[in-house]
């Protein structure tokens, strides 16, 4: 615990927001991307899994093993980008490329599961988020110089 | 890395292994609290032992110019090579640069301003 702990606890947190950021802005750019990478399908979402950080675990009894304190904290971190599975969305286009050929779903395009309002709420949460964020940095500094204020007579 | 007691056949166990036969990794405690050992008194490491108020305040200022160092650093990269330094760092060096400088300075003044009054001590 430091003078700078809230601010640095801040920081992973506007950088865990940038990141979202960064994958909401992804899925919005292929909205309608109908090849991934691999060549077996359409884009698909993604999405940010967060995970907190606790670095100093603590024992609140050395005999009581089950005590574990957590502490404090320190911020938040990106456990990993997850694809959304859920199921994609179905055009009637028999004469893209991708369309299906065979089968009852025939002349029909598999569209991303991507849903243009939902990132655009996730954008304005995160972008919200970063800015919650931001505001606890003030916070935090206003309060280092007001503790600076103590010296000066 | 795993260990495994294997007996020498003696008198006791006549060649048996051990009851306890333990196996698996060795995990060290990383953790641990200093405030659970309080009665012990530890002595204290050397480099939290100042000499002088100038070896402190030396030391305070040269972390103080790590600082300074560091914001400066990101502030190049910044200019440098955007996309390899996100904004809000470069910020908050730059900020907690700036904070770590006035209460250094803070001090100092205290330390100068104790010096005079004691300099017109008539």
């Amino acid at each position: 615990m430091g003078i700078f702990s809230a601010i640095n606890t801040s920081a992973t947190g506007l950088s865990a927001q940038r990141l979202r950021m960064d994958v909401v802005s992804n899925n919005i750019a292929n909205a309608t991307t109908t090849r991934n990478s691999n060549g077996d399908g359409p884009f698909r979402r993604d999405r940010v899994i967060m995970t907190p950080i606790n670095l100093r675990t603590r024992w609140r009894s050395p005999v009581y093993p089950f005590g574990i304190a957590p502490g404090e904290g320190r911020g938040v971190k990106v456990m990993k980008i997850e694809k959304d599975m859920s199921p994609l969305r179905l055009v009637y286009d028999p004469t893209h490329p991708d369309s299906i050929k065979i089968g009852d779903k025939k002349g029909y395009v598999e569209m991303p599961n991507i849903n243009i309002v939902t990132e655009m709420t996730d954008m304005i949460t995160a972008s919200r988020s970063y800015e919650a964020n931001v505001q606890m940095i003030n916070g935090s500094k206003a309060m280092i110089n007001k503790a600076i204020e103590i010296g000066r007579a | 890395m795993s260990i495994f007691i294997q007996s020498e056949p003696n008198f006791y166990n006549s060649g048996r292994p051990y009851p306890l036969n333990l196996k698996g990794d060795i995990v060290n405690v990383n953790q641990s609290d200093s405030r659970h050992y309080k009665d012990i008194s530890m002595p204290a490491p050397n480099d939290n032992i100042a000499g002088s108020f100038g070896d402190v305040f030396n030391k305070a200022l040269e972390k103080v110019n790590e600082e300074q160092i560091h914001a400066d650093e990101l502030t190049q990269q910044m200019a440098i090579d955007p996309d390899s330094v996100d904004v809000h760092e470069v910020m908050i060096a730059a900020e907690k640069a700036r904070l770590s400088i006035t209460f250094t300075k803070t001090i100092a003044d205290g330390v100068v301003r104790a010096y005079k009054e004691l300099t017109s001590l008539r």
